[in-house]
């Protein structure tokens, strides 16, 4: 049984394949992807996820747009978003702190503790 | 008397020359009377009377022929000294030769020699016009020359004489400034920059730094013209002294640069930074993420040799990746934007860190190695994880070129309000040519970006620029055969400052590959 339920939103198919098998491997087996920012607001409510993992460089609406929007809302704003990026600079870290991210997990990610990494922000030490 | 005479002199001589008739007629009466007492004709006689009027009048007639004789030489003698005056050349007849007549041909003489002085002077200022015709037509072209030069500079040039005064400015600055170029010509360079007073948004500013400036006209300026609020151009004029060969002040000329077009660079290379920094992680990320799940098993059990084959590719994704991180961290650090959060920090929990980090190098590299901290070694004012990547930078460093079984030194000592921690390997040292370029920008370290992941190019280009943003200096001390010591300081915190602690997880640790 999983213990969470997580939203994956990433517009590399890859990269997602690749997250949803690490996670899988560490016991997270319910996952569910959304290849856009638009796929995820539309998701969001039906999956209700325990995590969001979500690209900030995405075709049209980016990451940080997508967090501010979710974190707007009362039915969605209790959902810790963490970003998974490969924007490493400060200052974008500081974007994601302030669109209402929980953390801030930078690509190329080791996959073999990824899990850890999520359960390690969710039970409050964020790696800012 | 007064209606007859002439002249003054004609006067004088007609008065002295009548009482001399006068004179005479009275001597003649009183000699008639005279004769007639004694008894002869007196007035009654008409030869008596002849004889008392006829000489007076010869005399009177005499005189006042002569007196005309010369009072008309002289009054021609006045006319051409008044024609002199008037700017001619008179000459006049001489007739005799008398004191007058002699008087007036030095007169002729003395014209005619004024006359041909003023001929030779006439003539010499004709040259000089000339000359000056000639020479101000040369240097006209002269100008045009270097005004078509400077239209040709892409900047904004001013040339201004030591008032202050514009004396060339090309055509850049009137485009730049929006003003017509007629307005340039010979204004102060203030009263240039209050041609734009009701366009500048930072006004208050420009006005100091203009007074600044006029204050210190033997030093250079530099004036920042932001015109027309957000977006519009933003002028950097920057005035400085040109000597002449004698080290004599010429003028000063005044560049303008739009600093525009620099942000527009600037623009460009954080888009291209951006671009670099997510086209080359992302197909990394699937690389380096299929890689491990097939090391850690997710994918079934594997051979000993996949493993080490995945143990190669990972390791060189690894490498790529430091290598990309290192450029992006060089290049962020260049432009000022790597936001470093300075506090109090212990250096020995930092070296500590720095040495745990590196174990696993230090086990591949069959290096020991030693660190020798004093224990009143006061905490330093400094970005942790910074000052960790130096230490782990040189640490690596260190690695490379010792030889096993070697040991590296790290040590650190306080003075002068300062803390100098040092790295000291034994192995081959660093050539005096190769130790110049060191810390040089990446541009020069072609060598050191093909020495691999650690690139140690780049690590120590990092580690100067780290350590300079936090106040202090870094440099290195080498002998070929003998080793090599890097060592670089960090301002000291005074005793009493508790150090933050800057734990991390082992968790954040991982996280903390990138």
């Amino acid at each position: 049984v999983s213990l969470y339920r997580v939203l994956v939103v990433e517009d590399d198919p890859d990269i997602q394949k690749v997250i949803r098998m690490a996670l899988r491997f560490q016991g997270i087996t319910d996952v569910v992807a959304a290849g856009s920012g638009e796929e995820c607001l539309t998701l969001v409510e039906d999956v209700d996820p325990d995590v969001i993992l979500m690209d900030v460089m995405m075709p049209r609406v980016d990451g940080y747009d997508i967090c501010r929007r979710l974190k707007s809302q009362p039915s969605t704003s209790h959902i810790p978003v963490i970003f998974l990026t490969a924007k490493a600079q400060q200052s974008e870290r500081q974007r994601g702190f302030q669109a209402g991210a929980a953390g801030y997990l930078i690509k190329p990610f080791d996959p073999m503790t990824l899990c850890d990494q999520i359960l390690s922000i969710l039970n409050g030490g964020s790696t800012r | 008397l007064k209606t007859l005479a002439r002249s003054r002199l004609h006067r004088e001589a007609m008065l002295v020359f009548g009482v001399a008739a006068m004179a005479l007629v009275l001597v003649s009466l009183f000699a008639q009377l005279w004769a007639a007492s004694l008894g002869g004709e007196g007035f009654a006689s008409h030869w008596g009377t002849l004889f008392v009027m006829i000489p007076g009048a010869v005399v009177l007639l005499a005189g006042a022929y002569y007196v005309r004789l010369i009072s008309r030489r002289v009054r021609h003698l006045l006319q051409g000294l008044d024609a002199v005056r008037g700017g001619e050349y008179p000459l006049l007849l001489v007739t005799g030769d008398d004191e007058i007549s002699r008087l007036m041909v030095g007169f002729n003489q003395m014209v005619e020699e004024l006359r041909s002085r003023h001929e030779r002077l006439a003539e010499l200022v004709d040259n000089r016009e000339t000359e000056l015709v000639q020479l101000s037509r040369a240097s006209e072209v002269e100008r045009a020359k270097i005004g078509t030069l400077l239209d040709k500079v892409g900047e904004g040039v001013i040339v201004l004489d030591m008032d202050g005064r514009v004396i060339m400015a090309n055509e850049q600055v009137s485009e730049m400034l929006g003003v017509p170029r007629s307005a340039l010509a010979e204004v102060e360079l203030a009263a240039l920059i209050a041609q734009v007073r009701h366009r500048l948004v930072n006004l208050p500013r420009v006005e100091q730094q203009m007074s600044d400036f006029r204050a210190g006209r033997q030093d250079v300026g530099e004036v920042v013209l932001e015109l027309d609020g957000p977006g519009g151009p933003n002028i950097r004029l920057y005035s400085a002294q040109v000597r002449g060969a004698d080290s004599h002040l010429l003028a000063r000329i005044a560049t303008l640069l739009d600093l525009g077009k620099e942000r527009e660079v600037d623009r460009l290379k954080t888009e291209f930074l951006s671009t670099i920094s997510h086209e080359l992680r992302t197909p990394l990320t699937s690389v380096k993420g299929a890689l491990g799940l097939i090391h850690g098993g997710a994918a079934g059990s594997i051979t000993a040799d996949t493993r080490e084959l995945l143990d190669i590719a990972s390791s060189n994704i690894d490498r790529l990746i430091n290598v990309i991180n290192n450029i992006l961290d060089v290049l962020s650090l260049e432009r000022g934007q790597a936001g470093f959060r300075f506090a109090p920090m212990s250096l020995a929990e930092c070296v500590a860190r720095a040495t745990d980090l590196v174990s696993e190098q230090t086990e591949a590299a069959a290096v020991t190695v030693e660190t020798r901290l004093p224990r009143d070694l006061p905490g330093v004012r400094g970005d942790f994880r910074r000052v960790e990547q130096v230490l782990v930078n040189l640490l690596s460093n260190a690695f490379k070129f010792s030889g096993g079984g070697q040991k590296v030194l790290v040590q650190a000592s306080a003075d002068n309000g300062k803390v100098t921690v040092s790295v000291q390997d034994f192995g081959k040292g660093i050539s005096q040519d190769a130790m110049g370029r060191l810390f040089q920008k990446f541009e020069h370290s072609e060598e050191a970006l093909t020495r691999g992941s650690q690139g140690a190019g780049l690590g120590l280009v990092i580690c100067r620029h780290i350590v300079e943003a936090h106040g202090g200096h870094i440099w290195v001390e080498s002998s070929e055969g003998a080793g090599s010591t890097f060592s670089f300081t960090l301002p000291a915190v005074p005793s009493g400052v508790d150090p933050v602690s800057l734990r991390r997880t082992p968790l954040e640790r991982a996280g903390g590959l990138a």
